[in-house]
């Protein structure tokens, strides 16, 4: 179970006004039990009456305090020590000399207490704390998930300790001067809460160096948009992988933007993973350099993939299906179909014998008809018979 | 269950209550039962949540200064915004059990019991041993370690002396000797007139034990080097039906491999009525309670008495 802590301002306040006179309570008994303990040092008093003194005291504070003058012999406990240099110590303690008059529980009270309220306990939920913060408020009036964070304390303790005009209004401005709908804030804040932590100036620094490297307005907004991480990352980092792109694929500056643009969690993806799929493109599938810059050109989504979702749909293609390189390079969206549908709308077309994968000849069924569109579809334009047909024959599989 | 009302909502808690029955899904081969639960779940809270759900509470607020008159506002409670609590529905609190079991490599006919009343159908329909029909594909000449195709291939035969004939009279064989050990597993001697009373109110069924039984295997289709037998059976395993590929063609004196393994009928669920995975959706989900409800009800009904009163009896003692 998480229980993050309640950073809000409110709650603080709230704490030391109800913590004043407890401190001043303890402030006391502490003052005196130190002068006791000094003075049993010194003198051979019995430990038991000592200890009843002690007790004596703080009872004292409780109620009334009486005057100094008005105090007699007989209020003092028998074994509290009458003859002690400490003695004069208690008008020291009392409350009216320091100016504050403990309110009677039945006075009728004249100042406005509206801003008193129990604190807020620590919970696992948000639920327990939006009704009382504006900031939250904002934050559900602008779509963000509130409750996705729950699982992540460090997201919460951070969303918590935020201020809505100090610390997200900016951002806001920002995001919507670099050209972010406003719907898509929610998204962005959802997806990347701690772009808050990041500092103005280094944004509009990251947001420039895109510029500079001839990334239109539109194009930096739909980065952002796909990928709201993206600036997060330094200069250095996204300068050194858009470098490693433009190495491993070969690709011109133009198609590195094409890329960026069109999926930005392949720039901001693991490098490691980027070359363990080109190989996996290059070595086990047996696709030329040529084809794999073709491909991540055509279809940038592609260098998102894990090479172990790729290689089942394509030995589904290339392998059961017999389609050649060249004709998987011109369709490569393909690749990232579900090798289940490829394998049951191949095995339909066997049975019904239109499995005509030669561009060459009458009948050409080519991959991107084969994986368009829904069931209803394929079989009206593609297989030419009833989707019940197809339902019976997905129930013998 | 002839006089069904069918009214029309979009209000999700009216939905939710009325989905609460059996269902009937095909189950696609590789792939657990487990993910099978998961999608269904996925997709019936995503659909309920795309309804008109259950609006936020009011949160009642008393503002203003306390030495003045107090103002009282109702609000709609921001702490029942789906934004701060989630989504109504959520897939952890649909219940879903399942009234039969498929292995990975099975594909076929599943029912499963959606929240509290589906959960008592589905435990009756699992330990009333019903009869299930499969439908197994093997392979001839291929012996694998695992007795599956995708196993580990051990060595490769001749098969070309085996003819459609051999294969009907070992299936007979098997038949008969498993419809020996039914009543050895009912623990009665075939010759008494107890057997005789019991297998004259209807199908024998085990009970007490959880070992696999064969009521019929019958050759569907022989077209070499793959053939088809249907197995009735109930207590079965998945291992269980796919050695008993393997031990048919021992007995053929040969090895095989099997290729597929297809539920095609538990009970009154049949394949005809089974939810493809693109039709898993509440539409359909709600016609297949309707329609899991009659079955179930005609299951009730025409169980074998046998059963019954040994179930009762189980249970008093």
């Amino acid at each position: 179970m998480v229980i993050f802590r309640c950073l809000l301002k409110r709650t603080c306040e709230l704490n030391n006004i109800r913590t004043v006179p407890n401190v001043f309570y303890h402030r006391c008994s502490v003052f005196r039990t130190n002068k006791q303990a000094c003075e049993l040092n010194d003198g051979p008093n019995s430990s038991s009456s000592e200890k009843s003194s002690v007790s004596k005291d703080v009872l004292i504070i409780n109620t009334p305090v009486p005057q100094d003058s008005q105090r007699s012999e007989s209020s003092i406990p028998p074994s509290f020590p009458s003859n002690s240099k400490y003695d004069d110590s208690i008008p020291s303690v009392s409350l009216e000399a320091l100016g504050i008059r403990i309110p009677h529980a039945l006075d009728t009270c004249s100042e406005n207490v509206s801003h008193a309220a129990p604190p807020l306990q620590p919970s696992v939920s948000f639920a327990a704390y939006v009704n009382d913060s504006p900031t939250l408020q904002e934050l559900v009036k602008l779509d963000v998930q509130l409750w996705k964070f729950e699982k992540k304390p460090d997201i919460c303790n951070y969303i918590l300790s935020l201020d809505y005009d100090r610390d997200m209004k900016n951002h806001l401005l920002f995001l919507h001067k670099i050209g972010v709908p406003g719907e898509n804030f929610g998204n962005i804040i959802t997806k990347h809460p701690f772009i808050f932590k990041e500092d103005l100036d280094n944004l509009q620094i990251r947001v420039n160096y895109l510029e500079s490297k001839k990334f239109t307005g539109p194009e930096i907004a739909e980065i952002i948009m796909k990928n709201p991480r993206w600036l997060s990352y330094t200069t250095q980092d996204i300068d050194s992988r858009l470098g490693f792109l433009q190495h491993t694929l070969n690709l011109t500056g133009q198609e590195v933007r094409l890329i960026a643009v069109g999926e930005p969690y392949a720039v901001t993806k693991d490098t490691a993973d980027i070359s363990i799929l080109v190989f996996c493109l290059k070595e086990e599938m047996g696709f030329e350099d040529e084809d794999i810059t073709a491909m991540a050109v055509m279809e940038p989504r592609l260098l998102t993939y894990k090479n172990f979702r790729l290689l089942p749909t394509f030995n589904e293609i290339h392998n059961e299906m017999g389609i050649p390189h060249d004709l998987i390079v011109k369709q490569p969206q393909a690749l990232m179909r579900s090798p289940r549908i490829i394998r049951q709308r191949h095995l339909y077309l066997k049975l019904i014998k239109r499995d005509q994968y030669d561009p060459k000849k009458e009948n050409y069924v080519s991959l991107q008809a084969l994986i368009d569109g829904d069931d209803t579809e394929f079989c009206k334009n593609v297989a030419k018979t009833s989707v019940e047909s197809y339902n019976t024959f997905l129930k013998t599989l | 269950m002839t006089n069904v009302t069918r009214i029309i909502t979009s209000q999700a808690p009216v939905v939710w209550k009325n989905l609460n029955g059996l269902i009937c899904v095909h189950k696609p081969s590789e792939r657990s039962v487990k993910s099978v639960r998961k999608i269904i779940a996925e997709r019936i809270c995503n659909e309920l949540n795309e309804l008109e759900v259950r609006p936020p509470t009011t949160h009642v607020s008393i503002v203003g200064d306390t030495t003045k008159e107090l103002d009282v506002q109702v609000k709609p409670s921001f702490a029942d915004h789906p934004a701060v609590v989630g989504p109504r529905y959520i897939p952890e609190e649909l219940y879903i059990s399942t009234g039969n079991f498929l292995g990975y490599h099975t594909s076929g006919v599943l029912v499963l019991g959606l929240q509290n009343l589906g959960a008592k159908k589905a435990k009756f329909l699992r330990n009333s041993s019903l009869l299930r029909t499969y439908q197994l594909k093997g392979k001839l000449g291929v012996a694998t370690a695992n007795f599956f195709m995708d196993g580990k291939v051990l060595f490769r035969g001749r098969y070309d002396y085996i003819t459609r004939d051999a294969v009907d009279k070992v299936a007979a064989t098997m038949e008969a000797l498993h419809r020996k050990v039914i009543f050895d597993l009912c623990s009665v001697d075939p010759r008494s007139q107890t057997a005789y009373d019991w297998a004259s109110q209807g199908l024998l069924r085990p009970f007490k034990t959880k070992s696999p039984v064969i009521y019929g295997i019958k050759c569907v289709d022989y077209s070499p080097p793959e053939f088809t037998v249907e197995v009735q059976c109930t207590n079965e395993t998945e291992e269980f039906l796919i050695e008993l590929i393997s031990k048919l063609a021992a007995k053929l004196r040969t090895a095989a491999a099997c290729v597929q393994i297809k539920c095609i009928r538990f009970s009154h669920f049949d394949i005809d009525d089974a939810l493809l995975k693109k039709h898993w959706s509440l539409q359909h989900f709600l016609d297949s309670v309707l329609d899991g409800d009659t079955k179930y009800q005609k299951i009730r009904d025409t169980i074998s008495p046998t059963l019954v009163n040994f179930q009762s009896e189980e249970t008093s003692t």
